[in-house]
């Protein structure tokens, strides 16, 4: 029992090193510092005031509210997000994208129909292409309306996702405003939920050759803030630690993940919530990445944080407005400029280039159920073996003894020898029946006639 | 313990409870994200509800297994049916705790699961497997009949894995 328990504790630190880093942010900063200063100051820049107006206009604006994927009314929200982007600094695009969908099919026929949808895409109009790029994108689709057979929530998505675009477009402002080490393109994204198809687009249609970093900010200003990098350690994961600890990060839950059963970035047969948005298809070229998710995912839960000691979820949900997230969350503006002065900050270190050397991979061999099955199969042939070998030695070792002879005594049992095992019998002819009378059954035969 | 087993001292009934429990145990962790994909992931008790739910269809499948293959060996002589469907379960739930004790440590580490959750519940049932025959041979069977009992046991395990196990490889790399 000692040696398993120790075989058990070696087959944990062999696999240690595989595992993921996902850290959380809390939303206030730490006090105390240099660093704390300097952070409070560029909190300045992406206020919570001006956070909170914009929430507060992507939910209750007729232009803005009905941001439903694959609909007419996105193309009208979309131009709409790519005028609040400082015009003089970038370069907006609202790119259309096409998908074929399966909306109802049965065994006679199906219904495919080709949809479009809208990202909007804002590059920084001095794009330099011997420097390095970064690219701060977030999903900008909601469920208002009823689309692909689904009714409709008729909540504008508060917390999933406009306070998290009202803090992605101050972003991209307050970043224009000062001398920048890098690229940024903002890419804001339709279709997450329906299967990555904004992102997706943009990855195959997007020179990505100078992107060393994509961080996509998912769900924010709810419960806790966790970032995530990679399923295994990577470099720039490692640095964003170090860095971000006078942010007061906190480790995500690694243990008690939840593995969901289809696949999202490629070569993964599994997804868990960190890395099922818009960070898959990068994660997928290998980019190195950076996921900040919003919520609370201490063991089993998926919830969008903690409010009044419990766990809620309302994203996605007709609760999902912003009155709610007032309601439920009255600091969310302040967790979200926070986390605006860490990517500030992040994006401004000069050093941040050399830890990003993109997406790791070593760890995918071990996700691979097939190989498991293999050596199960290796496993079998071994215990085929085993059986020959034990059942041969069985054999010789306890041979079948030799059923005891029958000998047929004529005259009785005088002959039988006791020192043997050998039985003697004594046949006698009977042509009665149990009824001592005349038995005629032609089975019955006298032996002495053979 | 094999005294206990051989004088049938624990009664079925508690037996079986006790595989069930073993059963959730030792697939709990699988049962997770099924239970998440179904209900969310926002209630409490998600956890124990994956415990509970894990155990029944391995309980079904194992009655449903041991009934059939043990009726075409109802009247085979010098065969102590009986008594090795009474010691069974008691290698089963052994089988199970070790798997369930495998499931915390995907719980700590969920990279692991993805290999662990094939190689190590057959590796431990097919270990728990000849220590059931060794068990069986001994306690049940004359030595000269060992060769036959683990033969035929052994064959049948072998054929039963191997299409398991293939087709568990068949679907993994089709789908």
């Amino acid at each position: 029992m000692k040696k398993l328990f120790i075989v058990l504790i070696m087959i944990c630190l062999a696999i240690m090193p595989f595992s993921s880093r996902v850290y959380a942010l809390d939303g206030e900063p730490s006090t105390g510092g240099e660093a704390d200063v300097q952070a409070t100051e560029k909190f300045d820049e992406v206020t919570a005031e001006k956070i909170d107006a914009l929430t507060k206009k992507l939910c209750n604006d007729e232009e803005f509210k009905d941001r439903t994927s694959f609909t007419d009314s996105i193309k009208t929200a979309a131009e709409g997000i790519a005028a609040l982007f400082d015009g003089d600094a970038y370069d907006v695009e609202v790119s259309k994208f096409e998908h074929e969908f399966v909306l109802d099919q049965n065994y006679f026929q199906s219904d495919k129909r080709i949809l479009a949808s809208y990202n909007v895409v804002a590059k920084n109009k001095d794009f330099d292409k011997s420097k390095k790029t970064i690219v701060i994108s977030t999903p900008y689709g909601n469920h208002y309306a009823a689309a692909f057979n689904n009714n409709g929530t008729g909540a504008a998505g508060a917390i999933y996702n406009s306070a998290t675009v009202a803090l992605t477009i101050n972003l991209a402002n307050a970043i224009a405003s000062r001398d920048n080490k890098y690229n940024f393109v903002f890419a804001l994204f339709s279709g997450t939920d329906e299967g990555n198809y904004g992102s997706d687009y943009f990855v195959k249609n997007f020179d990505l050759s100078t992107v060393m970093l994509v961080v996509n900010l998912e769900k924010l200003g709810g419960g806790d803030t966790y970032f995530y990098t990679d399923e295994g350690e990577t470099e720039h994961g490692d640095f964003i630690a170090g860095f971000s600890a006078s942010y007061d990060l906190k480790q995500f839950p690694e243990a008690g993940r939840v593995l969901l059963d289809f696949s999202t970035v490629d070569g993964l047969n599994y997804s868990h919530y960190a890395m099922m948005g818009d960070i898959a298809p990068f994660l997928s070229v290998g980019k190195s990445c950076l996921e900040l998710i919003g919520g609370d995912f201490s063991g089993i839960n998926n919830g969008d944080g903690v409010s009044g000691g419990n766990v809620v979820l309302i994203s996605n949900t007709e609760y999902d407005t912003y009155d709610t997230l007032v309601e439920l969350f009255p600091n969310y503006a302040d967790k979200l400029s926070a986390i605006g002065g860490f990517l500030l900050d992040l994006t401004d270190d000069a050093q941040l280039a050399s830890f990003c050397n993109g997406a790791t991979d070593s760890y995918k061999v071990f996700t691979q159920s097939w190989i498991a099955y293999v050596i199960c199969l290796g496993v079998i042939i071994i215990l085929i073996l085993v059986l020959i070998l034990v059942t041969t030695k069985l054999e010789k070792k306890y041979p079948i003894p030799p059923p005891p002879k029958v000998k047929v005594a004529v005259f009785g049992k005088e002959y039988e020898d006791l020192k043997d095992n050998d039985i003697i019998m004594d046949l006698k002819f009977n042509d009665k029946d149990d009824n001592g009378k005349d038995d005629n059954n032609d089975n019955n035969v006298n032996p002495f006639d053979v | 313990m094999g005294k206990i087993i051989r004088q049938k001292k624990i009664h079925k009934a508690i037996v079986y409870l006790v595989l069930y429990l073993s059963l959730c145990f030792s697939g709990w962790y699988a049962a997770r994200s099924a239970v998440v994909a179904v209900l969310g992931g926002t209630i409490f008790a998600n956890d124990w509800i994956a415990f509970f739910v894990a155990g029944v269809s391995p309980l079904i499948i194992y009655v449903i297994a041991t009934k059939l293959l043990s009726f075409p060996l109802k009247n085979t002589p010098y065969l102590p049916l009986d008594d090795m469907l009474y010691a069974l379960p008691f290698f089963y739930i052994g089988a199970s705790l070790v798997s369930g004790a495998f499931g915390i440590l995907y719980y700590f580490v969920p990279i692991a699961y993805f290999w662990g959750n094939v190689i190590v519940p057959f590796v431990s049932l097919s270990a728990f497997f000849v220590w059931y025959l060794a068990f069986v041979c001994k306690s049940y069977v004359k030595n000269y009949n060992w060769k036959a009992i683990v033969m035929f046991f052994g064959r049948l395990y072998i054929v039963l894995a191997l299409f398991i196990i293939g087709g568990g490889l068949l679907v993994e790399v089709l789908i």
